[in-house]
């Protein structure tokens, strides 16, 4: 809300108050001020002026050369491109040396051969107010010569306010300066209805009926009717506020109804009473397949649902939303009739809601007006048109009917008890006392009702829609007296043992794992495009495939809820790559949720959410924890010591070891994975990663196809991603498991090498090894050479294996050894055909 | 004069003039000094050295010379022995100088593709920093879904449908799940950890939230930390005192808060958090709007509505609630510009944040 404090000072005592001070007292009400403007005065040199006369210009037809008089002895000459120059008009004249609001300085000048000593002025050139043809026209009453900012000072400030849903009052004048008056303790002076009562000559119900549907969203219908009106533009005063409010002025009839929109927040409407059929204009819901057309030209389908304002023969307009275009005041409008009503905020915000159209009129009725008011904002209508059209010379036919009210139940206010014990609890005040409470509300239009040493009673205003309870009395308590008045205090609280889910440490330790293995963390959206996936080359019955679609994505790529971090990660290294990072590759990470259909992926909640309360809860959405990581060649960037290593399939299952390691996680195992189910991955260089029967995640190399797809133009990055529910579940697994007692005496190290057929993998080698029946004293094993070529056997291969044998109480002997190793070897023989090289 | 002692004399002597010449070449021999003492060593004291063999040929000495002789050698064999254990030393030493006068290497060269560095998102470390700080405070840590069903991130925090409230979060709906929404605020965690535990409660919930927003101050995914404190006799006051002293522990304890009032339906009295601006301090600067303060956070007691939807008794319980953004609160304490560049997937922009911001650094 835009807020002209000049135009505020109408209603609230405004003196001894810098705008920014009252800037700093409405943020500390809760109406923050997002902005303050502050506008200048027209300059002192842009004088009012009369042309005493005009000659067409010799050489260009759209110009004219006007002498105007500016109370000096010499009139002025003065060429003008505007159509609205007159003799004897009374316009602004920006002398020589004057600078407009633009900043452009008038300057003597010769145009087309004609010498010009000024610039006559339009109201959009000065400031004033927007889309004004022509130069000003002044009133005759002003005086040639004399500064304009005599006339029309626009010497302001406007302060731009946030509003918040709740504050349906605070979108108006009035309701600003109430609330202003209260914390600055000054009453609040109510615009002039005077004498319009008076005024009325004619019964308007002798014309029109008002017809409420009994149950309609209408709970009060004010109208009169006004004829003998002039549609002409509204006074200038009326359109600079307009304008500053950030309106655009129309007419007379459609202005006022504008500017007392913005004064009392309430919204109101005027047709031209000749669209009104049948003698009676009434509230009705819209029928199916009925349609209107509204002012801004199209036509509207409506649904049952929508309030309509109708007569006897069709839709008038949709109720509290927008009015219709046949009933639209025209230029030769004679008659017009005034609607000052409620409408049910429900149905409004559901109306302009579907059709997109929010005004400024549907926003007020959906957080609710002040129906007390209304009879009150009709009178100020006719008041206004009364004033504006009698000061323009145009009241001659002019005759205002009386108001017809149509409440059929009148609303009363509802009554809260407050406990001053309670204030003070909540507010963490312990001395305010009743005076201070009472004193407060009854500044906000609060009713004292009754009172007690310890409670008082108080009937609310019917524009606060927000109080319903006690508490709502508290905060405007709490908000008069400033929010800064109330202590700083820390709560004492009791010791309480916590029982912290432990996932939520474990994803702390987790990433600072990662990071401390050298990857990276990245944050991404999880917003997925549909075609990534395809581009993996998963189908729709793939678990992986997106199912969770928003209705109202940013675009159509970001539509689908993320199932996988693959494609953030694949994204992420693309980006590191466009950025110029190619040659130094990129390790990152990202620890995320992925987001299933509970239909298809059971299996997989994490039980996130704590309670089962609300509806629906049955087909919640499923959030899997991932973590994962992507590795980019280099693995590390060439430097003065060596050079580029790039990625391979090893320095990703490194680091998983190394992850796996730091939770204590050892016996990971890795299988070749199945292409449909990794269709992503390279088949030669990935696989799945194990715990017992659970599989874990996945590691590999991303598929050539797949890279080429996604925009690797070469070399292939690394990609791991892992449960992390699972990962943390083996890892507890993994620690009741036991831990070995750190070693005391010294090993004996034996190294061997094996010749053993290629097809043994490493992995059923090691399983052999550590399922050794007669193992007493082995104590570790490591391969350190693989080894296939000349000096072997066709189809064979050899592994070279360093062992290490100890006794926890003793040093062995080598005899001891020696045993060990012959039982040993004769056992991987038997178990994978390795035989002990000689 | 027994022959012998006349030979072990000799010896000697020759033995002290090689240790002298030896002793003063040994800087010369740097770093093969102590191999040249070992050499002596060897020559003179080894099975087969020199003086080993004169204690070979004591045993062919007779009874009665055989006392003074053998006291002789062992005084001779002691000297030498000393001496040579003096040379050792000195050889280490000359060995040790040696070492350190080598070339030394070139200190300044860089060695960052070799060093494997990693980092933290600064929403991450942002929101660690946050749960230590809680966490010494007393509070237990709670997660929670991000795609969320209507009641407990609209209804159930006194946000009806139909409600102008609701227009406040540009909220993303889920198609064909009417009642499905990604979370607009962690606020949801209030109604799962009240509907799951009893009083008194004090939670905070680090987690993403979702909005239709999308410009370079709005990203359509942040990041908020939600506090939740439930007990009897909480008072705003309470409310003022903690976000005043956690705001303290992460920017500085120079730095002051304000609250102003504002609503937000599941709090009454509610208000906004702001902090002194971190940049001009207070002054006022174009980070501030001129304000001096910057919004970080909202803040108010509990809703006495909400109690109820949570079946708590809202005259003997009070209670406040706070939600903060992790990502406004990294970016002013590591001075980041741009929200939107942190998610955007470029590893080097977690790279080059310190762990600890430099504002801490003040404090």
């Amino acid at each position: 809300m835009r807020l002209s404090l000049s135009w505020l000072s109408d209603y609230l005592d405004l003196s001894g108050y810098e705008p920014s001070h009252i800037a700093e007292l409405f943020t500390s009400l809760g109406l923050e001020v997002e902005e303050c403007l502050s506008l200048p005065s027209i300059d002192e040199k842009v004088l009012v002026g009369e042309i005493i006369a005009i000659e067409p210009h010799p050489k260009a037809d759209s110009l004219q050369v006007c002498q105007v008089n500016t109370g000096k002895e010499e009139p002025l000459t003065i060429v003008c491109g505007a159509r609205n120059p007159r003799k004897g008009m009374k316009t602004a004249v920006a002398t020589i040396g004057s600078v407009l609001p633009g900043g452009l300085t008038i300057q003597a000048t010769e145009l087309r051969g004609q010498r010009s000593e000024g610039m006559l002025c339009s109201a959009d050139e000065l400031g004033i107010c927007e889309g004004q043809e022509g130069i000003l026209e002044l009133e005759d009453s002003c005086t040639a010569g004399v500064p304009l900012k005599q006339y029309i000072d626009t010497k302001d400030t406007v302060l731009t306010l946030s509003v918040t849903p709740n504050r349906a009052d605070c979108l108006s004048y009035l309701g600003l300066a109430r609330d202003l008056g209260a914390k600055i303790g000054r009453p609040l002076n109510y615009p002039s209805v005077k004498g319009i009562k008076e005024k009325a000559s004619f019964k308007t119900k002798d014309f029109l009926g008002i017809r409420l549907a009994s149950s309609v969203g209408c709970a009060r219908f004010v109208g009169s009717l006004i004829k003998g009106v002039a549609v002409t533009p509204a006074p200038l005063w009326m359109q600079r506020r307009l304008h500053l409010a950030g309106m655009r002025s129309k007419n007379l009839i459609v202005d006022i109804t504008n500017y007392l929109m913005l004064e009392s927040g309430q919204p109101m409407h005027a047709y031209d009473a000749r669209a009104i059929q049948g003698g009676w204009i009434g509230v009705r819901e819209a029928n199916k397949s009925e349609t209107l057309q509204t002012l801004d030209g199209t036509l509207r389908q409506l649904q049952p649902s929508d309030l309509l304002i109708h007569d006897a023969e069709q839709p008038l307009g949709l109720a509290g939303v927008m009015g219709g275009a046949y009933s639209e005041i025209k230029e030769d409008t004679k008659d017009i009739f005034i609607e000052v009503a409620q409408f049910d905020p429900v149905q409004v915000r559901k109306t302009s809601k579907r059709l997109a159209l929010r005004s400024e009129a549907s926003m007020r009725f959906e957080r609710g007006v002040d129906i007390s008011q209304i009879p009150f904002v009709c009178h100020r209508a006719q008041f206004l048109l009364y004033q504006s059209l009698r000061h323009a010379g145009l009241d001659e036919e002019l005759a205002i009917g009386d108001l017809l009210d149509a409440y059929p139940r009148e609303k009363t206010r509802s009554r809260i008890a407050l406990r001053l014990k309670r204030v003070r609890r909540i507010l963490g005040l312990p001395h305010i006392n009743l005076d201070t409470c009472i004193k407060h509300l009854m500044a906000l239009g609060f009713e004292l009702a009754d009172k007690t040493e310890e409670r008082m009673l108080f009937d609310a205003p019917l524009w606060r829609h927000d109080i319903i309870r006690e508490v709502d009395l508290i905060e405007e308590i709490g908000r008069l007296e400033g929010f800064d008045k109330i202590p700083s205090e820390l709560p004492r609280m009791v010791i309480q043992p916590n029982h912290e889910h432990m996932m939520i440490s474990f994803g702390e330790k987790l990433s600072q794992c990662l990071a401390t293995c050298g990857l990276s963390e990245v944050k991404t959206y999880p917003f997925h495009n549909l075609d990534w996936y395809k581009t993996l080359g998963l189908t729709e019955q793939h678990l992986l495939w997106p199912k969770i679609e928003l209705a109202n994505p940013l675009s159509e790529q970001m539509g689908h809820l993320r199932t996988s971090c693959v494609p953030d990660l694949l994204q992420a290294a693309l980006h590191n790559r466009s950025k110029g990072g190619y040659s130094r590759g990129c390790r990152l990470f990202t620890i995320t949720r992925g987001f299933f259909d509970p239909k298809q992926a059971a299996g997989f909640d994490q039980g996130l959410h704590l309670t089962q309360k609300a509806q629906g809860e049955k087909e919640r959405i499923i959030e899997k924890k991932w973590f994962a990581g992507i590795l980019d060649t280099p693995f590390m960037e060439k430097d003065w010591l060596r050079a580029a290593e790039p990625v391979s399939f090893f320095h990703g299952k490194a680091l998983v070891e190394k992850i796996g390691g730091f939770f204590g996680l050892k016996n990971l195992s890795y299988k070749k994975p199945q292409a449909e189910q990794h269709p992503f991955l390279h088949p030669g260089a990935s696989a799945v990663i194990s715990y017992g029967p659970e599989e874990l995640g996945f590691i590999g190399l991303l598929h050539p196809k797949v890279a080429k797809d996604f925009g690797f133009k070469k070399d292939l990055p690394l990609i791991f991603e892992m449960d992390m529910d699972l990962f943390h579940k083996a890892s507890l697994d993994q620690k009741k498991a036991g831990t070995r007692a750190p070693a005391r005496f010294p090993a004996v190290i034996r190294d061997f090498a094996f010749t053993l057929p290629q097809k043994v993998l490493y992995g059923e080698f090691k399983a052999a090894l550590d399922a050794f029946p007669q193992r007493k004293h082995l104590w570790d094993a490591a391969i350190f050479d693989v080894y296939e070529g000349s000096s072997i056997a066709e189809g064979m291969k050899s592994f070279a294996i360093s062992t290490s044998f100890r006794h926890s109480e003793r040093t062995l002997t080598d005899k001891e050894v020696d045993q060990e190793v012959q039982d040993l070897t004769c056992w991987l023989e038997m178990q994978v055909s390795a035989v002990l090289r000689a | 004069m027994h022959e012998l002692l006349k030979r072990a004399e000799q010896l000697g002597s020759d033995f002290f003039q090689a240790a002298a010449s030896l002793k003063t070449a040994l800087s010369h021999h740097g770093l093969r000094a102590s191999f040249q003492v070992e050499e002596l060593r060897i020559n003179w004291l080894g099975k087969k050295g020199h003086l080993s063999l004169l204690f070979e040929e004591l045993k062919s000495v007779s009874k009665e010379d055989k006392p003074a002789v053998g006291k002789a050698l062992n005084i001779l064999k002691k000297d030498a022995e000393q001496a040579i254990e003096q040379l050792l030393q000195m050889a280490e030493q000359a060995e040790l100088e040696a070492a350190l006068n080598q070339k030394p290497l070139d200190v300044t060269l860089p060695v960052s593709s070799s060093s494997l560095q990693g980092a933290l998102h600064p929403v991450t470390l942002m929101g660690h920093m946050l749960l230590d700080i809680f966490r010494r405070y007393g509070f237990t840590v709670y997660d929670g879904p991000e795609v969320e069903l209507d009641y407990y991130n609209f209804s159930a925090l006194n946000i009806p449908e139909h409600h102008p409230a609701r227009d406040m979060q540009d909220t993303f709906f889920l198609k064909d799940r009417k009642n499905t929404v990604l979370r607009t605020h962690t606020s949801n965690i209030q109604i799962h950890s009240m509907l799951k535990e009893k009083p008194p409660i004090r939670l905070v919930a680090p987690g993403r939230v979702y909005r239709v927003d999308n410009d370079a101050t709005h990203s359509p995914m942040f990041h908020q930390i939600e506090c939740v404190v439930v007990d009897e006799g909480i008072s705003f006051a309470h409310m003022k005192g903690l976000i005043d002293a956690f705001m303290k522990s992460i920017f500085g304890s120079s730095f002051k808060t304000r609250l102003r009032p504002s609503y937000f339906p599941f709090v009454e009295p509610g208000a906004e958090v702001d902090l002194q601006c971190t940049i001009c301090r207070g002054k006022g600067c174009k980070v501030c709007k001129e304000t001096g303060w910057l919004e970080i956070g909202g803040c108010g007691m509990i809703h006495p509505n909400v109690f109820e939807s949570v079946q708590y008794d809202s005259e003997a319980y009070t209670g406040f609630a706070f939600g903060f953004g992790i990502d406004r609160m990294a970016m002013l304490a590591w001075e980041l510009k741009d929200l939107r560049e942190m998610f955007e997937g470029s590893g080097s922009y977690s790279q080059m944040l310190p762990v600890f911001p430099p504002s801490l650094a003040i404090s």
